[in-house]
């Protein structure tokens, strides 16, 4: 891998309720934001299985952010987002005892008109990347 | 003597699947009766060159995971020669407990193990003699070459191996094998389960508790109990043997059909669910601290199924290991 | 010429894998034999960072032949560990698991690789079950239905057979039922019967068997080694609780002490050419492989080193066994392992059915798990394995994860003694050999010697993986020359 010429890759999952709204206005607004994430809207933050996170990195992703509405009481289907929040919360610690740095992957609360807040989540995490620099696994005892 | 003949073969063992087969009156006399016991090194005195020069071989039965360069010859070749490959036991259909030194280097491996309380090397060796096998990648069989039956269970049981020893005389009289076949149920351990809640969508998991912290409650679903039970995650066909003796089950019959990753399906259907009833006065803070009790999640998630778990196929990936899907 | 080496791989008919490298000199004598153990899964390293709690369930998979007593073995360390003394049900529960274990590994042993090389008329006749099954179809369905007694107890209190689950910090996690003590007390007057034929064999075939009455008369079968062995407070054989002690070939005791106590009294030696450690006696120090500094565990060194045994059947069977090897205390002939297992199998069931008189009620009322105590964050816990033995030792942090892990295993401890015994069998009959010569007897004559020991190579390594013993010959230079 020539890393000179090395982009990180994210992949940011996002609920339509909440930031993929956010996103929409930030394209409306003309808000300029990294070009290395790739958006997927989702019905709810709730939906991202650990099984997609795992999938986005096995094809190519460096980071994975996962959106949703704040909680306790914002989002559409109720408490979708504490479940996004378990399950976020258990993979960072499976993917540090899996030898990957848990920064890499990334819950965070975004309304629908925090659209600046999800830009600066984009900028910020792909700047936070970079200086991970691609994904991969440290095995204990191991070389990488 | 034109019976087909059968090997049972070795990878890194612990001997309980050999005792496992032993303990069946009906497999042994079954295989004894139709099959040309050819190879077994526990019971039989072939030599390797014995194994090596057959022609060919009817059923190859594999024990034990992939874990010296010598295993993985040994599969390939089995592979190559043998009509049916046999994956018998968690650790050659999964990785099984041995899987959990995967994550470490073969040489951090001798280096900890040199390292115990009592270990001294203040004596010098002088000996030189051909070398040991070389430790490589862990893997489960099935990442290295394709096998036609998964016979699963630390060990299995003795119904399991029954019904694996018919189901291989219906390969030799002609059935055409469409594997991989798993003798196992294809539904979760709390379909049959005798403590499985009245209604599960009122299934509570209030806490997460670790069995020394309280008494076991028998006859009562261990999740409800804050004990993480891997039931939900893991194949039926065991007949519950653990949980019947008031004991949670830890997935040695490995995971259910299209769910083949036991930790993430566990973090996304059962953690998720901790607390569920208390999330908005607990909020975030107030469910880490709960999830935190898990604190060894390899040994608790994938204590059987390591290998196969995604991570560690993205782990093989990343590094050009092979593997077999 | 150089001198050469012969290399036995597998070696046949013990668990796991290992290989018998006999190197030669340039006149083609014996100058020396190895047991090398060719297995390595790594336990004492990936049991770091597990929870201790479950070490009893994970650390017993290093064996699937001897599970018992690792569970119990690794059940005590952690009740030390977790500073809480087990209650009065749950050690009954444990002991009489453990004992029933005994006699069921024992005679698995005896079924599934032994029966081979006691009922073969010449040496090589019989090449494993396949032939005994086709020879003595009566003896393996005698002792199949002997094993299912002693399987279904075991699973009926465990609910499985192998790889048990019961065993809790402080306790096991359920007591018996009266529906599961009087299956028991049915099986136990059943067991009765087939431990006394498993005894008439042996006997009359010790008694018929020329090849047999010789093995286990020649010197160079026999090994004047130390002993080691569990003994309850007063002397008496024991297999689950009490204290170390040592004697040396001629019965004097060479020191006693507690479990905890272990690290003074033993180290382990690490050679490069084999995954299995050499635990020796500190107090006699490493000597290399020499008899006069080896030490022995199992059936025949448990008998050497009690001085009870409190059992009328067993006492007499064993008096039976030392009148054969000359009357005095202790028997150093190696095959006679074979006949210790005979009577510890009938001392098992007598203790046994002593418990389910004495302590019926204990077992199936009372409480099952003790949660008190001031955690130590370290525990050793020591039981006898059916090979010897047993010794596992947990350090934790704060949280009980475990962050160090020692485990001796019987058959570690055994392996100075198997190289020793094999290097005294292939100097004495090996005085000459020839690459174009039929091996065979030879070779039978060193995997005898091995199959008495019983080892379990699994355990052995703890470390993973095994393949049977392979003979390669080599040359000097390592050039490989033959392989059989």
């Amino acid at each position: 891998m020539n890393l000179d010429s090395w982009e990180p890759k994210i992949v940011a999952f996002l609920c339509k309720w909440c930031s993929g709204a956010a996103a929409e206005l930030a394209g409306v607004s003309r808000l300029l934001y990294s070009p290395n994430v790739i958006p997927i809207i989702v019905p709810c933050s709730g939906r991202v299985d650990p099984d997609l996170i795992v999938e986005a990195f096995m094809n190519g992703a460096d980071g994975v952010i996962v959106a949703g509405c704040h909680t306790p009481s914002d989002c559409h289907y109720i408490a979708g987002n504490f479940k996004a929040f378990k399950r976020v919360y258990m993979l960072k610690k499976l993917l540090s005892d899996f030898g990957i740095e848990p920064e890499r992957l990334k819950l965070e609360w975004v309304s629908a008109v925090e659209s600046q807040k999800l830009k600066t989540l984009f900028d910020e995490f792909t700047s936070t990347i970079r200086k991970l620099g691609p994904l991969r696994v440290k095995i204990r005892g191991g070389s990488v | 003597m034109n019976k087909p003949n059968i090997v049972i073969v070795h990878g890194a063992i612990c001997g309980g699947c050999d005792v496992a087969l032993a303990n069946s009156e009906e497999a042994i006399s079954k295989i004894l009766e139709n099959l040309d016991l050819a190879y077994w090194s526990v019971a039989v005195d072939s030599r390797l060159s014995d194994l090596k020069s057959l022609g060919k071989i009817d059923v190859a039965v594999f024990m034990g995971g992939v874990r010296t360069s010598e295993d993985e010859e040994l599969a390939k070749w089995l592979r190559e020669k043998s009509k049916i490959l046999v994956a018998f036991g968690s650790c050659s259909a999964y990785g099984g407990i041995p899987g959990l030194a995967a994550l470490t280097s073969p040489i951090e491996l001798i280096n900890l193990v040199k390292s115990t309380i009592t270990t001294s090397s203040q004596y010098k060796s002088i000996i030189e003699l051909p070398k040991l096998p070389e430790l490589s990648t862990y893997r489960a069989l099935p990442h290295v070459v394709n096998v036609d039956i998964v016979v699963p269970g630390c060990p299995p049981p003795i119904k399991v191996v029954n019904e694996f020893v018919n189901v291989l005389l219906k390969y030799i009289a002609g059935e055409e094998p469409i594997g991989p076949l798993v003798i196992a149920g294809s539904k979760a351990q709390c379909e049959t389960c005798p403590r499985k809640p009245k209604d599960l969508s009122k299934l509570q998991i209030p806490s997460i508790k670790r069995i020394y912290e309280a008494k076991i409650e028998e006859n009562r679903c261990f999740l409800e109990q804050g004990i993480l039970c891997l039931g939900p995650v893991t194949r039926e066909g065991c007949e519950h043997s653990c949980i019947n003796v008031n004991m949670p089950c830890t997935g040695c019959f490995g995971p259910l059909p299209g769910f083949e990753d036991v930790g993430l399906r566990y973090i996304a259907g059962i953690l998720a669910l901790v607390a569920v009833e208390r999330e908005k006065e607990l909020m975030e803070q107030g469910l880490a601290k709960i999830l935190d009790k898990l604190v060894d999640r390899l040994g608790v998630l994938y204590r059987y199924t390591l290998p196969r778990s995604r991570l560690y196929m993205l782990k093989l990936s990343l590094e050009g290991s092979e593997y077999a899907r | 010429m150089q001198g050469k080496n012969l290399v036995v791989e597998p070696v046949t008919r013990i668990e796991g894998e290992a290989r018998v490298i006999i190197t030669l000199d340039d006149a083609g004598k014996v100058n020396n034999v190895y047991y090398q153990v060719l297995e390595l899964r790594g336990f004492e390293a990936f049991c770091r960072g597990r929870l201790v709690e479950e070490m009893p369930r994970i650390s017993q998979t290093i064996c699937g032949v001897c599970s018992i007593p690792h569970h119990m073995a690794s059940a005590k360390a952690v009740d030390m560990l977790f500073g809480r003394k087990p209650t009065e049900t749950a050690i009954k529960v444990r002991e009489l698991v453990h004992y029933i274990y005994m006699i069921d590994d024992h005679l698995l042993h005896l079924a599934v690789m032994a029966l081979a090389d006691l009922l073969a008329e010449r040496s090589s006749e019989l090449r494993g079950l396949v032939d005994v099954v086709k020879r003595y179809p009566e003896v393996i369905k005698k002792l199949i239905t002997a094993r299912s007694i002693t399987t279904s107890i075991i699973k009926k209190i465990c609910g499985k057979i192998i790889h048990v689950p019961i065993a809790i910090p402080g306790g096991v996690s359920r007591k018996l039922s009266k529906e599961d003590l009087e299956f028991i007390e049915k099986s136990l007057r059943e067991l009765r019967g087939h431990l006394q034929y498993t005894l008439d064999l042996f006997k009359n075939t010790l008694s018929k068997s020329r090849r047999l009455q010789e093995l286990a008369r020649r010197e160079d079968y026999e090994l004047k080694t130390y002993y080691m062995g569990l003994v309850s407070e007063d002397g008496s054989l024991s297999f689950y609780d009490g204290v170390l002690r040592v004697v040396d070939y001629k019965g004097s005791e060479v020191a006693t002490f507690k479990p905890e106590e272990y690290t003074k009294y033993i180290a382990e030696h690490y050679e490069e050419w084999s995954y299995s450690k050499f635990p020796y006696l500190t107090i006699i120090g490493w000597q290399g492989l020499e008899e006069g500094g080896v030490v022995r565990v199992g059936p025949l060194a448990r008998l050497n080193v009690c001085s009870k045994v409190p059992a009328e059947w067993a006492l007499n069977e064993y008096k039976e066994m030392l009148e054969f090897f000359g009357g005095e205390k202790v028997v150093n002939n190696t095959l006679a392992y074979h006949w210790a297992r005979l009577i510890e199998n009938v001392y098992a069931l007598e203790v046994v059915e002593k418990m389910m008189i004495e302590h019926r009620d204990l077992l199936s009322t009372g409480e099952v798990v003790n949660l008190e105590g001031t955690p130590r964050y370290e525990g050793i816990g020591v039981v006898e394995a059916a090979r010897g033995v047993l010794i596992h030792h947990y350090k934790s942090d704060s949280n009980f994860l475990v962050t160090d892990v020692n485990i001796i295993t019987p058959t570690a401890i055994n392996n100075a003694a198997i190289n020793t015994q094999l290097k005294k069998i292939a100097l004495k009959s090996w005085t000459r050999l020839l690459l174009n010569e039929d091996l065979t007897n030879l070779i039978s004559e060193l995997e005898v010697a091995i199959r008495a020991f019983d080892p379990c190579n699994s355990c052995a390594t703890h470390i993973a993986g095994s393949r049977l013993i392979r003979v390669f010959i080599y040359d000097s230079h390592g050039n490989l020359l033959k392989v059989i």
